[in-house]
């Protein structure tokens, strides 16, 4: 009889967990932050900076304050109290007790972002299987070249920032079923110090050979996306640690 | 736009100074997996109660991993110099696929690297290895062809495991290791 139990409760959890994941087709994103460097040891073309992306589930909506805080109880080494300095600045969880479950989860560090995917049985996204999510528009699976999708990111990043963010779900749903990609939150991806900003998009002009191994980095010309440029000139300069105001995360399986 | 950059770089400027002045765990903490080259399951606190300067490499590296070899010598030559303790060391991989134990132990036999003194550790996983990364801030990218992008680190651990002192550029004086044990024997 108990197993009978547990079993339903098993699939009745595995049911609920599954509700709010879509599922992501297979298929490939330009991986615009990749500019081929000159000094660099990979002889790439622009053709070959497109990414295969393998067909994944994605959370419909960035993580909620509600959704963090069913986290937190069960998990309370996570809270602000008990957490280890490894694992989080001074802004962690800042604004978690203001009103709004709905509204996304921010001040969120990497590695709780991870510990919360974990608990799920879910992991970050990549940056891969992030931008190809986020080139979706309402119509369009890529829409990386639509001069008019990218001006309406950049009209989201300029807006007066502060105040209350939206709830998850208000802002807009792409093709593939997820809502919010841009216009909300900034979100974590698994490897988000896997880029470089060095060369011309940095002070010193030069590419510093003790410095980096190897190639690839994204400057300020790539102007057709400057949308991209900033998301990539963002995350390198976030440490695991980091706690923003406006840095959520979504999982993905 | 100008206040979005503004807060791009509000975000980086106030990262860098909130990591100065807070308090920093124990790299010890952590729970990931490596394996050592013996291919026992440990994990990162298997110095802990000496100093220990760890870095991340990958063998298959042509430039920048000799060098940083070459860095942590020299690191550990002036702090004996200075009279100070001789750290242990610890060469993490970021490279899964191919530095698995073996692959490690015959690179120590091949640099010569006395075993009681280096200790060359593999990634159980992706998730361990992109974790100390970030814990360390080495930036490091899987190229697919065998090759990865990274940038070049080397951290001075206290007998805890908390970070003291690190510097990003091989290129980079020793001097601040020293004044990081100081400060620990005081």
């Amino acid at each position: 009889m108990i197993g009978i139990g547990l079993l339903l409760t098993n699939i009745a959890i595995a049911v609920g967990q599954a509700g709010d994941l879509v599922q992501i087709p297979s298929g490939s994103v330009e991986a615009i932050w990749l500019s081929p460097v000159a000094k660099s040891n990979i002889r790439k073309g622009p053709s070959q900076t497109r990414k295969y992306v393998r067909g994944f589930k994605a959370q419909k909506t960035a993580v909620t304050k509600g959704d963090f805080v069913e986290f937190l109880r069960e998990n309370p080494q996570w809270d602000k109290n008990s957490i280890s300095a490894i694992y989080a600045d001074e802004s962690y969880l800042k604004n978690l007790s203001q009103s709004n479950s709905k509204a996304p989860i921010t001040y969120v560090s990497w590695f709780a972002a991870r510990a919360y995917c974990k608990w799920k049985g879910l992991r970050l996204p990549s940056v891969n299987e992030w931008e190809y999510m986020a080139a979706a528009s309402e119509k369009k699976y890529d829409a990386n070249r639509d001069s008019q999708f990218l001006q309406r990111i950049l009209n989201w990043y300029g807006e007066p920032q502060g105040g209350e963010l939206k709830t998850v779900g208000s802002i807009y749903k792409n093709i593939y079923g997820l809502w919010d990609m841009h216009g909300l939150i900034w979100e974590w991806v698994e490897d988000f110090n896997s880029n470089f900003v060095t060369g011309e998009s940095r002070e010193d002009g030069s590419f510093n050979k003790d410095m980096f191994c190897g190639a690839g980095s994204m400057s300020s010309a790539d102007k057709e996306n400057y949308a991209a440029f900033m998301r990539f000139a963002f995350r390198s300069g976030l440490r695991g640690t980091s706690s923003v105001w406006n840095l959520g995360f979504r999982c993905v399986q | 736009m100008k206040r979005v950059m503004a807060l791009i770089l509000g975000v980086f400027f106030a990262g860098a100074s909130l990591s100065a002045g807070s308090k920093t765990g124990s790299l010890y903490d952590l729970p990931s997996v490596w394996r050592n080259t013996k291919n026992e399951k440990v994990g990162l606190g298997l110095a802990k109660g000496k100093p220990v300067l760890i870095a991340m490499i990958y063998t298959s590296c042509a430039h920048s991993c000799p060098m940083t070899v070459n860095k942590i010598n020299e690191i550990k030559r002036t702090l004996v110099e200075a009279k100070l303790e001789d750290p242990v060391v610890i060469l993490a991989s970021f490279d899964v696929k191919r530095d698995r134990p073996a692959k490690l132990k015959k690179y120590q036999s091949i640099r010569k690297l006395d075993e009681s003194q280096w200790i060359f550790l593999s990634p159980e996983s992706e998730l361990s290895a992109r974790e100390l990364a970030v814990v360390l801030g080495v930036n490091y990218k899987d190229l697919g062809n065998g090759d990865f992008s990274h940038s070049n680190s080397v951290s001075l651990l206290d007998s805890q495991g908390h970070l003291v002192a690190s510097i990003n550029s091989l290129s980079e004086g020793t001097a601040i290791f020293v004044n990081a044990m100081k400060a620990q024997t005081k």
